[in-house]
């Protein structure tokens, strides 16, 4: 089956009291926690309901989680030396 | 003698510097993370965030004390520009010059403990993410590595925030396609 076609008949499937053509157009800001309480509860209840979306929702947590460990926090000694450069600053020693 | 301020009393920090302590320390990490992905290693990091952190004390009288992450990295985002830095910063270069991020991953040899906990799909981003055009790569790994909102992340990149959503979720959907052509996300290759 062509993806043109998935996508077509899913304007008409209605889960959760949103479309899938819907939910796939704000499922990132529902990721990312960018949408209002009332629009995000409708999105989890249909990827709650619609297997194929809450699929496509798994796989893009687990892409978010696999880059959130990518970041590289500073090191302990970093960290010191920073801090101890905001407290001479604070203290008049610098610039 | 004259009577001390009780803001400025013997022993006490002056309260701008007091506010500015404050405002800063929580920050920290934050920008050390953006300027780490903007500089490409540890060195120019902490001298960027250093930079910054001056700029930002040199500047801190006309800040309204209002989303302090937001003025920081635009103090961050300017002495970057500002700096004549020999090389082009990281997150401004294009992945086929080469990124660090990528060279010392391959450099250190991994732990015992680190191949048990890298799992198939962490080896496998990193050659996902290296291959998104430049743009695609630059918000992603503003947003999904280094933990910024859409709005911090276009601070950083003088872009629209819209256009920091859009090319986003570009970069994830192209990020995960790579990644389930190969293999479904429960780790099978197919």
């Amino acid at each position: 089956m062509k993806v043109t076609s998935m996508v077509h008949l899913d304007m008409f499937r209605r889960k959760g009291g949103v479309t899938c053509l819907q939910v796939a157009r704000i499922l990132q800001r529902y990721l990312d926690d960018q949408l209002d309480e009332g629009a995000a509860a409708q999105v989890a209840s249909h990827l709650d309901e619609c297997r194929r979306c809450g699929l496509d929702a798994e796989s893009y947590r687990e892409v978010k989680v696999a880059l959130a460990s990518r970041a590289r926090p500073p090191a302990p000694e970093q960290m010191e030396r920073l801090t101890t450069f905001v407290s001479e600053l604070v203290a008049g020693r610098k610039p | 003698m004259r009577d001390p301020s009780p803001l400025t009393a013997p022993g006490t920090p002056p309260v701008a510097a007091v506010r500015f302590d404050a405002v800063v320390l929580p920050e920290i990490e934050a920008l050390y993370r953006v300027a780490r992905s903007i500089t490409g290693n540890p060195h120019d990091a902490e001298d960027l965030v250093q930079e910054t952190l001056l700029r930002a004390f040199l500047g801190m009288a006309a800040f309204d004390g209002q989303h302090p992450r937001a003025w920081m990295l635009t103090i961050m985002r300017n002495a970057n520009i500002n700096s004549h830095r020999r090389q082009r910063p990281v997150l401004f270069r294009d992945s086929h010059d080469g990124d660090d991020r990528s060279e010392s991953r391959s450099n250190l040899a991994p732990s015992a403990e680190d191949v048990v906990a890298e799992s198939w799909v962490d080896v496998r981003i990193d050659a996902a993410v290296e291959g998104l055009p430049l743009r695609l790569r630059q918000v992603m790994e503003l947003v999904d590595v280094d933990g910024l909102t859409y709005d911090e992340a276009a601070l950083v990149l003088g872009i629209p925030s819209g256009t920091v959503m859009s090319r986003l979720h570009r970069a994830r959907r192209r990020v995960r396609d790579r990644l389930t052509h190969h293999t479904d996300l429960g780790g099978r290759t197919t």
